[in-house]
């Protein structure tokens, strides 16, 4: 099986800061009653200290997967890593013993999780599952962790922090128990913040609000962040970076305005074409992307989006493309960070990316049909192209 | 929050007024339970045929002498005046006197229930103490040799019946290793007890009479029956606690703790065991209430003289007097142990509002 992504161990320093995380080739499998699944399959990519990356993709594509994997928090024992590295602030992550993974965790790693209302510990108060963080990596006395705590619940806007210490989880409203989880993220200052889907399960009014929140504390603390989401519209005004996942693999990669502006992998053009806009006015439909994602127990041979993508020619079928500079051949070795990078036989040009189809003339027997779908979905919907 | 939701417990171990006014709820919600139980005692025991006298003067008495004992016991009176008396008697604190040996019900029971509470609350601890490390451990190692080999004993555990156990126990342990005592209390030949004590042989043999020896004995003796007592208990909490914890490990907060760095200790301790307690204290509760009844039969086949073995031969002879009041001292204590139960839930889970 070709695989997406062999970029090779890039050793020569990159101008400017070196990465804080280096994730190369990374390979999770889960085995299920069904079989093995393969959730995440050669998963390369690098980010900055200080930076901004939102990684994008539809739920099961591997995004979370990826995180858990980079703090080891798979579920045992049906989760493993199968291949590949984990570079963090020079420290490989996969080979640390235990005890200094788990040091490491909400020390220099910290996560935030989807659902707020069921990540924090029901029967404990809240002050004391920030204490325990200062504890578990500091020799902070009570009084000095708890004066931490209060300093962190400030930070993150909690009103009344002080007496709001004593409080159980199910006092406090989603949005500020998602503010409570971001200050027990962030309570031992540190140098990557994972977010996972962190509004996801929020009021779309409280949204903004927990969006802009990581936002600033990540610039006051210096943290990095990776946002992962489901959603262009949450990453489009943070991040400086996107990384488009579909099916356990990285398809896209940009800076944030060049990929809004100039998709070029067939599945962000149909996620930027899902995304409900107010500028563009009432007129413009919404288009889903059609079909499913593929069954990650048999993954087929070719690009895992072919089945469901209009552009697919003859080649997709048969071999999976890896990320190049997108309408050549050119590896992504080496390119600085932030270069347009789509894993594609057939990328889209700006004006397909446009219409949100094809330009006719290299339409495949495959395509054809994915359009026929299209087509047929389109008319059910009463709509026209 | 809107008003009225607000919880109890905004502070944590002050006992809040709600919870007093619980506790007094639930106390006056048992008297209408022990009238019920007392009344469907009564007319029960007198819809089975025979009563005391029969099993005092024996097969071949006479209709007269018959006669005059049911006449000597009351027992002639008509049903709603004998329930009426004994509960106007049980309302002046007064249980009754046993038919057969005239001795009162409430002296019996206060030197017989000592025996009962060493023997229950050893089998208790012996079943929390090694069922609910057995259950987490099995949890954490799922569908390993382990966990299946507790699967397997558990089962067993619970559905061996406590008479087969006990005579098991004993054919092992006392007849055939000759390790352990099989019956009693103490040792009849080496020690004597006059029964002007607590009747807590445990304590009386240690802290009264400074008699280490005495202890070992008694506690020799205790074993076995522990054991019998203590074997369905503790696999019911040993099953109890192993899906508690399978639930609790599987939820989002357990993956937060151990990302926020905790250590594996702490991570069970205060976020898994802490969550998965709530159904475990209520088994805790049942099996309790549920090892009075099992008491009966250990105490009989370990001639513990306890309740258990009291109450059973009240039935052989239908002393009315003595197993109506057994019944109802034994379900107040059913009651107020599952009180107690429902209180630790505040402590336990801070969303319980008690109203």
């Amino acid at each position: 099986m070709s695989r997406i992504v062999d970029v090779g161990i890039d050793d020569t320093p990159r101008a400017g800061t070196a990465p804080l995380l280096k994730v190369r080739d990374l390979r999770v499998e889960f085995s299920s009653s069904s079989g093995r699944v393969h959730a995440v399959n050669g998963v390369s990519f690098e980010l900055e200290p200080h930076e901004l990356l939102g990684i994008v993709g539809e739920s099961g594509c591997g995004k979370s997967v990826t995180s858990l994997a980079i703090l080891r928090l798979l579920a045992k024992p049906a989760g493993r890593v199968v291949g590949g590295q984990v570079e963090f602030d020079g420290m490989d992550l996969l080979g640390l013993g235990d005890d200094e993974m788990r040091d490491l965790r909400g020390r220099q790693v910290a996560m935030i999780f989807q659902d707020p209302m069921t990540s924090l510990n029901p029967v404990t108060t809240i002050g004391e599952q920030l204490i325990e963080v200062v504890q578990a990596h500091t020799k902070l006395n009570r009084q000095e962790a708890e004066k931490r705590a209060l300093e962190t619940l400030e930070l993150v806007g909690l009103p009344n922090a002080k007496s709001r210490l004593k409080n159980f989880p199910h006092q406090f409203s989603g949005g500020m128990r998602q503010r409570v989880m971001i200050a027990m993220a962030l309570i031992m200052g540190p140098k990557l913040l994972i977010a996972d889907e962190p509004t996801t399960a929020l009021d779309v009014t409280i949204q903004a609000q927990i969006l802009d929140l990581i936002g600033r504390v990540a610039r006051e603390t210096g943290a990095a962040v990776m946002l992962i989401t489901h959603d262009l519209g949450v990453v489009a005004g943070m991040t400086q970076r996107i990384q488009v996942m579909y099916a356990g693999q990285i398809v896209e990669t940009a800076t944030t305005e060049e990929l809004f502006a100039h998709p070029r992998h067939p599945y962000t053009v149909g996620l930027l074409r899902s995304i409900p806009r107010l500028d563009i006015g009432a007129s413009r439909e919404l288009i889903p992307i059609e079909g499913l994602p593929p069954d990650l127990t048999r993954l087929p041979a070719g690009c895992p989006y072919a089945p469901r993508c209009a552009w697919a020619i003859d080649r997709c079928l048969v071999e999976n493309p890896s990320l190049t500079v997108p309408g050549t051949t050119e590896p992504a070795e080496g390119l600085p960070l932030g270069t347009h990078l789509a894993a594609c036989w057939n990328p889209a040009t700006d004006e397909e990316a446009r219409a949100g189809m094809p330009a006719s003339g290299h339409i495949s027997a495959v395509s054809l049909a994915a359009q026929e779908r299209a087509a047929a979905a389109a008319a059910a919907l009463g709509g026209q192209s | 929050m809107p008003p009225g939701t607000r919880h109890i417990f905004t502070q944590q171990p002050e006992l809040p007024p709600s919870v007093l006014k619980f506790i007094v709820r639930r106390l006056i919600l048992l008297v209408p339970i022990l009238f019920g139980l007392s009344l469907f005692m009564v007319v029960f025991l007198h819809l089975l045929p025979g009563d005391p006298c029969g099993a005092i003067l024996g097969e071949h008495s006479t209709a007269e002498n018959l006669a005059r004992c049911q006449h000597g016991l009351g027992l002639d009176k008509p049903l709603y005046q004998q329930y009426f008396e004994y509960m106007s008697g049980v309302f002046h604190g007064d249980f009754g006197v046993s038919a057969t040996n005239k001795v009162s019900v409430a002296t019996s029971f206060l030197t017989r229930f000592p025996a009962t509470i060493e023997l229950a609350v050893s089998a208790m601890i012996i079943a929390i103490g090694v069922g609910i490390p057995l259950g987490v451990a099995a949890a954490k190692r799922q569908y390993s040799l382990f966990d299946n080999f507790a699967t397997v004993a558990s089962l067993i555990g619970i559905s061996i019946p406590i008479f087969f156990l006990g005579l098991l126990l004993q054919y092992v342990f006392g007849v055939w290793l000759h390790w352990l005592p099989t019956a009693g209390r103490y040792d009849l030949g080496a020690y004597s007890y006059d029964g002007a004590g607590t009747n807590f042989l445990l304590w009386e043999s240690l802290v009264i009479d400074h008699d280490p020896a005495k202890f070992a004995d008694v506690v020799r003796h205790l074993i076995l029956p522990a054991l019998a007592l203590g074997t369905i208990p503790l696999a019911v909490v040993a099953r109890i606690t192993r899906s508690a914890v399978i639930e609790v490990l599987s939820e989002d907060y357990v993956r937060t703790a151990r990302a926020k760095g905790l250590t594996s200790r702490r991570v069970d301790s205060r976020h898994v065991l802490r969550n998965a307690m709530l159904p475990i204290v209520t088994v805790i509760g049942l099996q309790t209430g549920l090892l009075l009844g099992g008491a009966v039969l250990t105490e009989q086949i370990f001639s513990w003289g306890g309740v258990g073995n009291w109450l059973f031969q009240a039935a052989v002879d239908k002393d009315f007097v003595v197993i109506q009041s057994g019944a109802l001292i034994l379900a107040t204590i059913f009651v107020v142990v599952n009180l107690l139960v429902d209180i630790s839930y505040a402590y336990l889970n801070p969303r319980i509002r008690y109203s």
